[in-house]
């Protein structure tokens, strides 16, 4: 459900009532999931790419470790 | 010394003071009357707190006069993006959903203050820093200093218009997409993102968790340097800030590139920039190579996919943040703020880690790609000139996003990746509008990014240029 034709805008909004207890209008809810679907499909085939995916915490860990890091190490 | 004392930069202001040329309490007399005089054009300022202000500076001008000089922002005027905590204050993020004072400060403020900074008073920004214009339906918009029917960018816009209309020696501002560096472009001043983990945000009202930077905003890379020498370094408050050295930025500037390697970033989204806006970076470009730069041509893997990444992020955190308030109290907030965060309601908790946890191999990836080449990154920061406020005056969602997406197609991917970047001024459009390029470098890199715009600045004048305001 990637194109912005083929989403239903009420049952999306149906769905945010549920499970996010917010009123949001079929037309509103149309509009955020079509961008809210395209950013959740970029990052599903990024991680797929990946061989595995490590604790986010590493994170930290590689900021330091890249620290100034300079050309030619 | 002839030019007006609200025309020198910070460093000239700290020097005079230091010296006891010009005393603080005249640096602080003639900002505030600077600050009245622009206000009503630019409305850059939420409040000025003029006694304090006052109060401040004569104790600067004392302890100097006691041979107790703290050192270079010691008595010098500074206003601050309304989002961090004062002890007695409230920090409106420019909303109207707070109203109970601060008890303690922001590590920010608290490390100005101990470097004896005058605080002047708190700068405006779009709700919640939900956006990229200057907009704020409940405090007015901010105005382009330069052209006051154009906008300030944001959401920092308050700080870019404020150091722009020489308001402030300096002011601070946030970037969790490019909120310093946007508004720092389109006010023709330097702003700086920092890596994440460089400033400590404790004591500041958040945007999101994962991606926000509070970076200084200043006319010259020098007083950028100056403000994050005060502010950069480890806080206990703060567990995204690594325990590591804090390097002598001011030590590290430079006069001449000789044996710096620059890449110039090309391919897309990169060559995607209008031609008035080319040609200037191009400019920019040759200079850096007057100055002994070697120029190479880099392409950027993937920025599009790591600005989408840094969405993923945002607008997930974004939605936890104003989780309560779009649910308790949505009449206080505008539909600006809560139409920015709400596809995080819609984004699983699989993909959130997922973004989180490709972080790591994102970063190590492309600091290897670009870094093993060259030393710095050279980009546009925007890619069209500055809009006029009826160019972005729409409530047309997908305008606003299609906006903020064009805005920030150079800015986002630091976000996300963390690492620094930093907008530097570099001529004007044809309608008289700032321009600028951007510097990246690796995690931790601020030294070299500011050593290389100091190195520009020293060679060109557009930094001393002021719009003509009041």
């Amino acid at each position: 459900m990637g194109i912005m034709g083929e989403i239903d805008g009420d049952a999306i909004s149906i769905w945010i009532k549920e499970h996010q207890d917010l009123d949001v209008t079929p037309e509103r809810a149309k509009e955020i999931a079509a961008i809210a679907f395209r950013l959740n499909r970029v990052t599903l085939d990024a991680a797929m790419a990946q061989e595995h995916l490590d604790d986010p915490a590493r994170y930290f860990r590689t900021l330091v470790e890249l620290a100034d890091f300079k050309r030619g190490t | 010394m002839n030019l007006p004392l609200t025309d020198l930069t910070l460093a000239q202001a700290a020097d005079s003071i230091r010296r006891r040329d010009v005393t603080a309490v005249a640096f602080t007399e003639a900002i505030l009357t600077r600050a009245n005089a622009v206000q009503p054009k630019t409305n850059c300022f939420l409040r000025v707190h003029r006694e304090d202000a006052l109060a401040a500076a004569e104790r600067a001008d004392a302890e100097i006069a006691d041979g107790n000089w703290r050192g270079p922002l010691h008595g010098v005027p500074l206003a601050h993006k309304d989002v961090f905590d004062r002890e007695g204050h409230v920090a409106t993020a420019g909303a109207i959903l707070f109203d109970t004072p601060a008890t303690s400060p922001a590590t920010v403020m608290s490390r100005l203050d101990d470097a004896g900074a005058t605080y002047l008073g708190a700068l405006n920004l779009d709700e919640f820093a939900a956006g990229g214009t200057g907009a704020n339906d409940h405090y007015g918009r901010t105005c382009n200093p330069w052209n006051t029917n154009h906008i300030s960018g944001g959401s920092s816009g308050g700080s870019g218009a404020c150091v722009s209309a020489r308001a402030a020696f300096g002011a601070l501002g946030g970037d969790a997409g490019g909120s310093v560096r946007i508004p720092a472009a389109m006010c023709g001043v330097v702003g700086l993102k920092p890596t994440f983990g460089c400033v400590s945000r404790a004591g500041t009202a958040p945007r999101t968790f994962s991606v926000d930077c509070t970076g200084p905003m200043t006319r010259t890379a020098e007083d950028c340097a100056l403000m994050l020498q005060a502010i950069a370094g480890h806080d206990p408050r703060d567990p995204a800030t690594p325990d590591v050295p804090v390097p002598d930025y001011r030590a590290a500037l430079r006069t001449d590139l000789r044996g710096v390697r620059i890449g110039v970033a090309v391919g897309n989204p990169f060559d995607q920039v209008d031609p008035e806006i080319a040609a200037l970076l191009a400019s920019a470009a040759g200079t850096l190579r007057d100055l002994g730069a070697v120029l190479v041509d880099v392409t950027v893997p993937d920025v599009m996919r790591l600005n989408d990444l840094q969405q993923i992020l945002g607008k997930s955190e974004a939605a936890v943040i104003c989780s309560k308030w779009m649910r308790e109290r949505p009449g206080d907030m505008t539909f600006d703020a809560i139409s920015v965060v709400q596809e995080g309601l819609l984004m699983p908790a699989t993909r959130y880690l997922e973004a989180k946890s490709l972080r790591a191999p994102l970063l190590e990836a492309h600091v290897r790609a670009i870094y093993t080449e060259v030393d710095v990154l050279f980009a546009p920061v925007l890619a069209g000139p500055t809009p006029t406020i009826a160019e972005t005056d729409f409530e047309d969602h997908d305008r606003v996003e299609e906006l903020f997406t064009r805005s920030a197609r150079f800015t986002r991917f630091a976000n996300y990746l963390g690492t620094p970047a930093l907008s530097v001024p570099c001529g004007f459009s044809d309608g008289g509008l700032p321009v600028a390029f951007q510097l990246h470098g690796p995690p931790f890199g601020e030294a070299r990014l500011l050593a290389v715009a100091h190195a520009y600045q020293g060679a060109t004048d557009h930094h001393a240029k002021a719009p003509e305001l009041a």
